[in-house]
């Protein structure tokens, strides 16, 4: 009959938990120092996420993303609330919007401040949710768009109404929400747009661009609306291209290796640790048991530090997230930065084991000397 | 039973520090091997213990178990941190023996050596004495059939040295172990013990 193997899995497991709770002081200090290198990584992480996030929502609003086409001379094909619908439908245009001339009108009575305001169609609230994705959170029923810095805005999030006044003295009474409108230009600063559904002619086509297809979209563009019928095209954000893009940095942020660089500290804490563990280790061999359970006792004793380490940087990075109020996306960031840091240490730890298993076995006289 | 035949061995500076070191140990007996400082006595044990490989010679063993080794360290390694009775459980945990029956008999020998009240107490707190006789407990709570001892008293006073090795002479004896024991302590020793001198040309009655 087979002998039962004598030493198991499970018993080396109860003695690595027993060295591990025997130690509190050096088992709670490696736990901490390898959940500070974990948490580190992964708030660098979140951090650099969210700073990325901020400049490309900047950009965004201050008109990165929005493809302006407007027909400078008269031509075949007139630019008209249709063809912009038709842009709209370009792979990688997210939204498109015809506007009217800016028309003066004034606040309250003939005599009121006097506003820019424009008529626009199409994917008007799918661009101002695209630029800001709380901007709308409030929206019913309101037929006109006030910008922020307008001197109609409003500083609450609900809709409020405005009366207007046109050139020929009629009256438009409509239901306002305050809205950024920088994306659309400097033409909509501190203007209004009115909701108009009709269908006409238009003076300029607004596209959101997804910024991958950049290219693209200004290609189809060109195709669609050449220059020599009169059509031009144009970025709202000026010199927009010298900008660094938002993808490519996330791309290249350094915070992107740290996961990297916590593994390799990691590597000279668990050296160290388990250098001060070599004589019991030796212990253990001296007493019969194998190079590759001394392999596993001393991945064991690591790896439950290592386990609790990651517990407590999980716990930490949901906490502080919360607490920020990070976005899902941030936080998964971070979250893969943890894991690769954890599954990094986990390897580092089990080499790191190896070599202590096989320098114990090879000279384990030396070994139980090294008190 | 334990067997030696041959045995020698060459230091990395090229001396033969013994050889032609033959021994057989059976069952219940106890060997003691003295000899002066540095003619490779604890060698001699790593020799028989597996801990050094001889490329001359043979040592066998007529056991199946599968760590037959029960060792007193002369460097007195222990687990400081873990408790006296946890170190002492350490071989018969290891073997498979249940932590009831091994912390039965780590207790026993515990109380034979005169530590018994020391029991919970962490190893690392223990004086060098106490460590070499929790040691010998180690060595004496497992069931290996053989022991090797490398110095057990040479840190204790003359009663507790005597009372340390009769025990050890005594369960080896009353256990049906085989038991190698380095010593310089001759005062120790029990009358009737078998002692054996080691020196370059081998092992010699004393």
């Amino acid at each position: 009959m087979p002998r039962r193997p004598r030493v198991t899995m499970l018993r080396l497991a109860a003695e690595a938990a027993a060295n591990s709770f025997a130690r509190p002081a050096v088992t709670l200090g490696m736990v901490f120092a390898v959940a500070a290198m974990l948490v580190g990584s992964a708030v660098a992480e979140i951090n650099a996420t969210t700073t990325i996030r901020s400049y490309e929502r900047d950009l965004i609003g201050a008109g990165y993303a929005t493809l302006l086409v407007t027909q400078a001379g008269a031509g075949g094909t007139a630019l008209s609330t249709r063809t912009c619908a038709q842009l709209g439908s370009i792979d990688g245009v997210r939204a498109a919007v015809a506007m009217s001339e800016p028309e003066p009108i004034h606040l309250w009575t003939a005599g009121g401040p006097g506003l820019s305001v424009r008529y626009a169609s199409g994917d008007l609230s799918e661009f101002v949710a695209l630029v800001e994705s709380n901007a709308l959170a409030g929206w019913t029923s309101a037929q006109a768009l006030v910008d922020v810095k307008s001197g109609a805005s409003s500083p609450g999030p609900l809709e409020y109404p405005l009366r207007l006044v046109d050139d020929g003295a009629e009256t438009h009474d409509v239901n306002s929400l305050t809205v950024p409108l920088s994306a659309f230009g400097n033409g909509l600063s501190a203007g209004l747009v009115i909701w108009d559904a009709r269908a006409g002619p238009a003076s300029a086509c607004f596209l959101f661009v997804e910024t991958p297809r950049r290219d693209y979209v200004i290609r189809s563009v060109d195709i669609a609306l050449p220059a020599i019928a009169g059509f031009a095209r144009q970025w709202v954000l000026a010199s927009a291209d010298r900008f660094e893009a938002p993808p490519h940095r996330f791309a290249t942020r350094p915070s992107q290796y740290y996961w990297a660089v916590a593994s390799l500290t990691f590597i000279a804490l668990g050296a160290l640790h388990l250098r001060l563990r070599r004589s019991d280790h030796a212990l253990y061999a001296i007493g019969g048991i194998k190079r590759r359970h001394i392999w596993a006792l001393a991945t064991l004793e690591l790896a439950l530090i290592i386990l609790v380490a990651a517990m407590l940087s999980i716990a930490t990075i949901s906490i502080l997230g919360s607490r920020a109020d990070a976005r899902g996306e941030e936080l998964r960031v971070g979250y893969a930065s943890l894991a690769r840091g954890g599954i990094a240490i986990v390897g580092c730890a089990a080499i790191l084991a190896r070599s202590q298993a096989n320098r114990t076995i090879d000279s384990t006289l030396e070994a139980i000397k090294d008190r | 039973m334990l067997t030696a035949s041959g045995l020698a061995y060459r230091l990395p500076t090229g001396r033969v520090l013994f050889e032609g070191v033959t021994l057989s140990v059976e069952l219940g007996q106890v060997i003691f091997i003295e000899g002066p400082s540095g003619t490779g006595k604890s060698t001699l044990l790593a020799l028989l213990g597996g801990v050094l490989r001889s490329s001359v010679g043979d040592v066998t063993t007529t056991t199946v178990h599968p760590a037959p080794f029960a060792w007193v360290l002369q460097t007195l390694n222990s687990l400081n941190a873990r408790t006296v009775l946890a170190n002492a459980m350490l071989f018969a945990r290891l073997d498979g023996t249940s932590t009831k029956v091994a912390s039965g008999l780590s207790r026993e020998m515990l109380r034979l050596v005169g530590i018994d009240a020391l029991a919970s107490a962490r190893a690392g707190q223990l004086s060098g004495g106490e460590l070499q006789r929790l040691a010998v407990v180690r060595a004496l709570s497992c069931t290996r059939p053989v022991i090797l001892a490398d110095e057990p008293t040479n840190q204790l006073d003359r009663v507790n040295a005597r009372l340390v090795m009769s025990t050890l002479v005594e369960q080896a004896r009353d256990q049906n172990r085989s038991a190698v024991v380095v010593t310089h302590d001759r005062d120790s020793v029990p009358s009737d013990a078998r002692i054996l001198r080691l020196d370059e040309s081998g092992l010699h009655a004393a």
